[in-house]
Order: structure tokens, then C-alpha cells, then sequence
């Protein structure tokens, strides 16, 4: 942004204002049961308040281009951050993975009767000093 | 740009052509630390994603031990506060140096009342006996170790978020003291707006904490 670039102060106010009015929604919503909304609704609120915040309480509205992709970057590694560890958790018995630790019977069962030989031994050996 | 007929502004580093450019690249690190806060608080936020969606009777019914009340009220001041650090900031582009200091401890004000409704709220989990790995006996109700472990999630979150709050106050404080020392004019202010960044975002961390800690199916 350019020095000097001076915003009304009522434009604050309003979004001062807006940013009350949508904490106030978020409370007396979340006293109402909508089923699977419930979350996404209480997200898509916070959500708002923190674009109002950062385009008018930090400027980004005015900002370069540079300034909005380092800001919206922080949002690319969050999405990775969650991708990557959300997809670990929910995968994590999809396949046999071979190890020391017990299998798990399902999937190895299921494994062993049509390819009996497309599941490695579990290599305790390697695991032993 | 006249460069023979200006004098060295205020506040403008030997290193920078002028005071455009060094905003710009302050503001800019100011934004990649704050990717990285991003960071490390997506980290919080993703584990109390997982063991939501693993124990959701038990978010619900620890969330209820928080006052959804005293929680929206803390939001409202937190908002209050980064709504007097705007008018701060836009006071000292006007280079109204009497109302930045007026505002800048508005905002001390409030974020401190904001530190004190958390302290107020700390206390009564303490008197409650609702404290994990101190003393739990309070809660008697279903799914006790999930519970407990939402109320730890609780207690990190706010209070790594209050120690955010604690460092912003002691930002602003230093800002208040630049100001009043008169190392700030119409055209240099940077540490100033770039302590407001810091402000909005430690609001906008609130502004999650909100649903995730105080509105986890209220309706129950």
C-alpha cells in the first residue's frame, strides 16, 4: 500500500458494526440445531469476519498484489497442513501396511486369499538391532 | 523525485529509496510472519479438527462448560479493541498524534479487559475443579477423558492466545511511547501500522477460538 492512503472512519465503524452483528448471528444460530450445517454455518461466519478484518482492519483491500498472494499463501500451506494430516487419519485403514505391529485382519485377510504372495512378510528381522 | 531538495525523512532507513518502499517490505514480513502463526495455530486448529470428528458427544458436552455468553462478550471487546487500533492507526496517517495515543489505550484497555473476563474465566474452571491434569473430579457427566481432553484443548488454545494478547499490549505500549517521543509523522508511522496487523490477526485467531471452545452444538 501507498503511504497516506487514509480510510473514513465511519467505514470502520460500519465494519465494526458488522463484525458485532455477525458475532451476535453466530451465537443465537448455534442455538439451533441444522443438522450437518451446524459447523459449516458457525465456519462460513468466521470465515466472513476474518475477510472483513483483514480487506479493511489491515488494509489488504489496498494493498499490492505482491502483499494479497504472501497473505493468501498463508491460507495454501493451512489447506496442505490439513490435507496432507485429515488424509493420513482417514486412510489409515484402507490398506495393510507391513510392520512389526500387529496387521490388521480385514484387509490382510482379504489380501491373502486372492494374491497370496502380493503381501510381504512383515520384516520384524529389519526391525531388531 | 527531487532528491537534492529532500531532506532525510523521518524514519527512513539508509538502505530504502523511500518510505513507499520501505513500508511495503515491512508490511511484507510482518505478513510472512504472520503465514507462519497461521501456521503454527493450523496446527492446533488440525488436531481439534481430528479428535473432534473422532469424539463429537464429547466436544459437545465440554463446550457446554463454557459460557457461550461470556464468550461472545469477549469477542465483542476483542472486535472493540481492533476497531480503536484501526482508528489509531488511520489517526496517525492524519498525523493526529493526541488521538493515536488516546486510541492505542483505548485498545490496551480493552484488550486487557478482554485478558481479565479470560482470568475471570480461568478462575471459575479452577473453583469448578475442571482442570485437566490438575484436578478434573468436578465433571461427573459422560465421556470424562474426551472431555477432558476438549477442556486441554481449550486451556492451550486461550492461553497461547493470551500470550499473543500480552505481547500486543507490550507493542502497544512501546508505540504509545514512539508517539509521544514524536518519532512518528504523516508520512513514517510503519512500526504503528505494522503493530496493527499484528493486533487484527491475534483478533481474527479469536475470532475461530469463538465457535471452536463456546458454540459446539449449543443446541443440545
Amino acid at each position: 500500500m501507498s503511504t497516506n492512503h487514509v480510510v473514513p472512519a465511519k467505514t470502520y465503524v460500519y465494519i465494526f458494526l458488522a463484525l458485532i452483528g455477525l458475532t451476535l448471528a453466530t451465537t443465537e444460530i448455534a442455538k439451533v440445531d441444522l443438522g450437518w450445517a451446524n459447523t459449516p454455518v458457525a465456519f462460513l461466519i468466521a470465515g466472513s469476519k476474518t475477510l472483513l478484518v483483514v480487506l479493511f482492519f489491515m488494509h489488504m483491500k489496498w494493498s499490492s498484489y505482491k502483499m494479497k498472494v504472501v497473505a493468501a499463501s498463508g491460507l495454501v500451506w493451512l489447506v496442505l497442513l490439513f490435507a496432507f494430516t485429515v488424509g493420513d487419519y482417514a486412510t489409515r485403514d484402507w490398506i495393510a501396511v507391513p510392520g512389526p505391529w500387529p496387521q490388521h485382519p480385514p484387509a490382510s485377510a482379504a489380501f491373502d486369499s486372492s494374491h497370496p504372495a502380493s503381501v510381504p512378510s512383515p520384516p520384524v528381522a529389519e526391525h531388531q538391532p | 523525485m527531487a532528491e537534492q531538495a529532500q531532506v532525510h525523512p523521518l524514519g527512513l532507513r539508509h538502505h530504502f529509496n523511500n518510505l513507499d518502499q520501505q513500508l511495503e517490505a515491512g508490511t511484507m514480513g510482518m505478513w510472512v510472519f504472520l503465514v507462519t502463526e497461521i501456521m503454527f495455530f493450523g496446527a492446533l486448529f488440525c488436531s481439534y479438527a481430528i479428535y473432534r470428528s473422532v469424539y463429537p458427544e464429547a466436544w459437545a458436552l465440554g463446550s457446554h462448560l463454557n459460557s457461550s455468553t461470556l464468550g461472545a462478550a469477549m469477542t465483542v471487546v476483542l472486535l472493540m479493541s481492533s476497531l480503536t487500533m484501526a482508528l489509531g492507526v488511520r489517526s496517525a496517517a492524519l498525523g493526529n498524534q493526541r488521538v493515536v495515543i488516546l486510541m492505542l489505550s483505548l485498545t490496551i484497555v480493552l484488550g486487557l479487559a478482554f485478558m481479565g473476563m479470560k482470568g475471570f474465566e480461568y478462575y471459575h474452571h479452577f473453583e469448578d475443579k475442571l482442570v485437566p491434569g490438575y484436578d478434573f473430579s468436578g465433571y461427573h457427566g459422560a465421556h470424562a477423558g474426551p472431555v477432558q481432553m476438549f477442556i486441554s484443548f481449550y486451556f492451550i488454545m486461550t492461553a497461547i492466545h493470551a500470550t499473543h494478547m500480552v505481547v500486543g499490549v507490550g507493542l502497544l505500549s512501546v508505540m504509545i511511547w514512539m508517539t509521544s517521543r514524536g518519532r512518528f509523522n504523516r508520512q513514517y508511522y510503519a512500526p504503528l501500522e505494522i503493530t496493527g496487523l499484528y493486533w487484527h490477526f491475534v483478533d481474527i485467531i479469536w475470532i475461530f477460538l469463538f465457535p471452536m471452545l463456546y458454540l459446539v452444538d449449543l443446541h443440545k
